[in-house]
């Protein structure tokens, strides 16, 4: 809380000076930079994975999720306050996509009752896939669209 | 347009990833179901219930074979190949376009009948015998397909 806030002589506040620590760093704090980043990095992850098992989406077109994963990276430069935090977003978002696709390979294998060296070989498989599909479809296409989104901005500003 | 960084307080931005979010959790929601059903494919089942010889003019044997799939997905089947086999030698094999086109139900069982003829056109009386006596092992691999990807089952007898 802000000195402000406290102020017991203020009696009509303005919308500025009420904002709490909270709203404040959400507008262009720590608070945005992290809700950005996992928020596009989560979108690229999951995105990665519907694309590499795209024979069990919804979809027929192969290349749709991908769509989600190039907009992901836009997207981080997009919502972020400035090109630092915007930056600073697409680290934080492609470490957490990275991770959410190795969640979403190998959670089944540990939701499922494995056990013993089966479980070992599963998971082993499952992180293998994971691991292709985060260099040859997160790699390029989040940072892809990063880069694209930084570029027409850049040179539109 | 507006591409630069800070555009993210602009509400149409935020709205349009908020639909991207949506649309890609949705889609990561039913490729995951669909990998968690897949990795239990194994689980699949195709068991032979009955062999009966219902022609004898035409030399056709019905056999019924019970297909349960306890996934979460349900699978379709597309083909396959069916024998019966007495002492280890083919008797009886599927007809043409025999296998039926069928789907079973996630956590359900299906029961489908697979006209077969004899091997042999003129099949002596011994081995008639046998198949009405029930010693006709019937074995075989199902097509099935999960969402779009296709694996086999195996028929055991």
């Amino acid at each position: 809380m802000s000195d402000v806030d406290d102020s017991p002589t203020v009696v009509d506040r303005s919308p500025e000076l009420s904002m709490t620590a909270f709203k404040r760093s959400f507008r262009t704090g720590w608070l945005r930079i992290l809700s950005v980043g996992i928020a596009t990095g989560v979108v690229g992850g999951m995105g990665t994975f519907s694309y590499t098992r795209v024979d069990l989406s919804p979809f027929d077109a192969a290349w749709l999720p991908l769509v989600f994963v190039g907009l992901a990276g836009a997207y981080t430069h997009l919502l972020a306050a400035d090109m630092r935090s915007g930056t600073i977003a697409m680290i934080v978002g492609f470490v957490v996509g990275g991770l959410t696709n190795v969640a979403a390979w190998t959670s089944p294998i540990f939701l499922l009752s494995y056990s013993g060296v089966g479980r070992d070989l599963a998971l082993m498989a499952q992180l293998q896939q994971s691991l292709i599909s985060l260099l040859m479809v997160y790699l390029l296409i989040y940072l892809g669209g990063y880069f694209a989104a930084v570029t027409i901005s850049g040179a539109f500003s | 347009m507006n591409v630069a960084p800070g555009s993210g307080s602009n509400r149409l931005v935020v709205a349009s990833f908020v639909l991207v979010f949506v649309v890609a959790t949705v889609t990561f929601g039913y490729t995951w179901q669909g990998q968690m059903a897949f990795i239990q494919r194994d689980d699949v089942t195709a068991t032979a219930t009955s062999a009966e010889v219902t022609s004898l003019d035409d030399g056709t044997v019905t056999v019924r074979i019970r297909v349960h799939n306890p996934t979460s997905k349900p699978v379709r089947i597309l083909g396959g190949s069916i024998f019966g086999r007495l002492d280890g030698e083919d008797v009886i094999r599927e007809g043409t376009g025999a296998v039926p086109d069928e789907r079973v139900p996630a956590g359900g069982s299906r029961t489908i009948t697979v006209e077969c003829t004899f091997v042999d056109r003129d099949p002596d009386q011994e081995t008639i015998d046998r198949v009405r006596n029930g010693d006709l092992r019937v074995v075989g691999l199902l097509s099935v397909r999960m969402v779009d990807k296709r694996f086999d089952v195996e028929v055991s007898p």
